[in-house]
């Protein structure tokens, strides 16, 4: 899968779990403002992405992890090293 | 709306001054003793006592003196509650009787392998739960997600005092240990339990219609248990007669992203419980937001 294509299955599926505008999921926007993230809701995010990628985040995978960019580069390179 | 404001009215000393009754004096003079403790809770908590009277009052539509009345009886319940949970934990657990209603519910949850979430409420006696499914050879373990760190102090106490638990703890933290710790837990088969009615604020709610006026509900268990499409039960321990319990289970049925209506289901499950159990609901706080200026 190419990075464009991941970036996309990631932002589908952020759409349809978080119900966000499409639109507002830009690279350099912040993840937790825009999907509206509370504590809890990370449950979500970490089950969802296991579910799409077969990866599973860590708790120093979130250190640092700011924007949609950010996260995608995390899905990546948790992919590749899965490979 | 109201939320909750993060503590308990019964601290780490009110726990020690049970301990000690119970350990000195038994179960049931120790409920006697809940007397003194419940008239004190009872002229002093002027906020409490205004918000347990508005709960039976205006709620459940009590005459003002039974309403006064049963704010106290409030009290003297929870106490009770109390040292059942101490005494219990303490290894007291076979002077005891309990009956199920709806453990098949329980059963079928855990043989599907998928974990499952516990949605219970500040009613009756959950955390007992754990020695009573024992008793039916039940290989499970049950993780409570709480959030405050009064709980975690009353919790080390008890730890200290208790026999080794089947229920161990999830505190929602900043650093956000808690999801992988609620995510790890699902995907070994644990079960996850919330309890639905009491939120605090800066977290994601959901209003809904409760004994006939609006409430803020915490959005959390029910986004969570309608989006990871795991099994979701409701369930209540409480007390009945003497020293016996009921413990009730229910499937809720949930539907992909309808937290809404999962939350719904609680509501009117939880009413029924309220309903059965009124003196069981213990949520001393302005619950409806009725006194908010």
């Amino acid at each position: 899968m190419g990075k464009a294509e991941m970036v996309e299955k990631i932002n589908e599926f952020l759409i349809d779990e978080f119900e966000v505008d499409g639109s507002e999921i830009q690279p350099d926007a912040i993840l937790k403002d825009t999907l509206g993230l509370d504590s809890l809701d990370y449950v979500d995010l970490v089950v969802t992405v296991e579910a799409n990628f077969g990866v599973k985040l860590v708790e120093a995978d979130f250190a640092g992890l700011s924007t949609f960019q950010h996260f995608y580069d995390l899905i990546e390179n948790k992919v590749k090293a899965k490979q | 709306m109201s939320g909750w404001d993060g503590k308990s009215k019964a601290g780490v000393l009110g726990y020690k001054f049970f301990v000690f009754c119970i350990r000195n004096l038994g179960i049931r003079i120790s409920y006697s003793v809940l007397h003194l403790v419940s008239a004190c809770y009872f002229i002093f908590l002027w906020k409490a006592n205004r918000a347990t009277y508005y709960y039976f009052h205006t709620r459940l539509g009590y005459s003002p003196i039974k309403a006064r009345m049963h704010v106290y009886l409030s009290y003297y319940t929870f106490g009770r509650v109390l040292i059942d949970k101490i005494a219990i934990g303490a290894g007291m657990r076979k002077r005891f009787t309990y009956e199920f209603d709806g453990i098949e519910n329980l059963r079928a949850l855990l043989e599907q392998k998928k974990g499952g979430i516990l949605i219970s409420a500040h009613i009756g006696n959950f955390e007992i739960a754990q020695y009573f499914l024992s008793d039916l050879a039940y290989d499970v373990s049950i993780h409570l997600v709480i959030s405050d760190l009064e709980h975690r102090a009353i919790k080390e106490y008890l730890d200290r005092i208790s026999a080794p638990s089947a229920i161990s703890y999830i505190i929602i933290k900043e650093d956000l240990s808690h999801v992988f710790e609620i995510s790890n837990a699902l995907a070994n088969n644990a079960l996850v339990c919330f309890t639905g009615d009491r939120y605090l604020e800066g977290v994601k709610f959901i209003t809904s219609t409760f004994l006939g006026k609006e409430a803020n509900f915490p959005g959390g268990p029910f986004l969570i248990a309608s989006r990871l499409q795991v099994p979701v039960v409701f369930v209540y321990v409480m007390k009945e007669k003497n020293l016996h319990y009921h413990l009730y289970a229910r499937v809720a049925q949930v539907k992909k992203r309808e937290e809404k209506e999962l939350l719904k289901a609680y509501i009117n499950n939880l009413q029924e419980m309220i309903n059965e159990y009124p003196l069981q609901w213990f949520n001393y706080f302005d619950f409806w937001g009725a006194f908010k200026k």
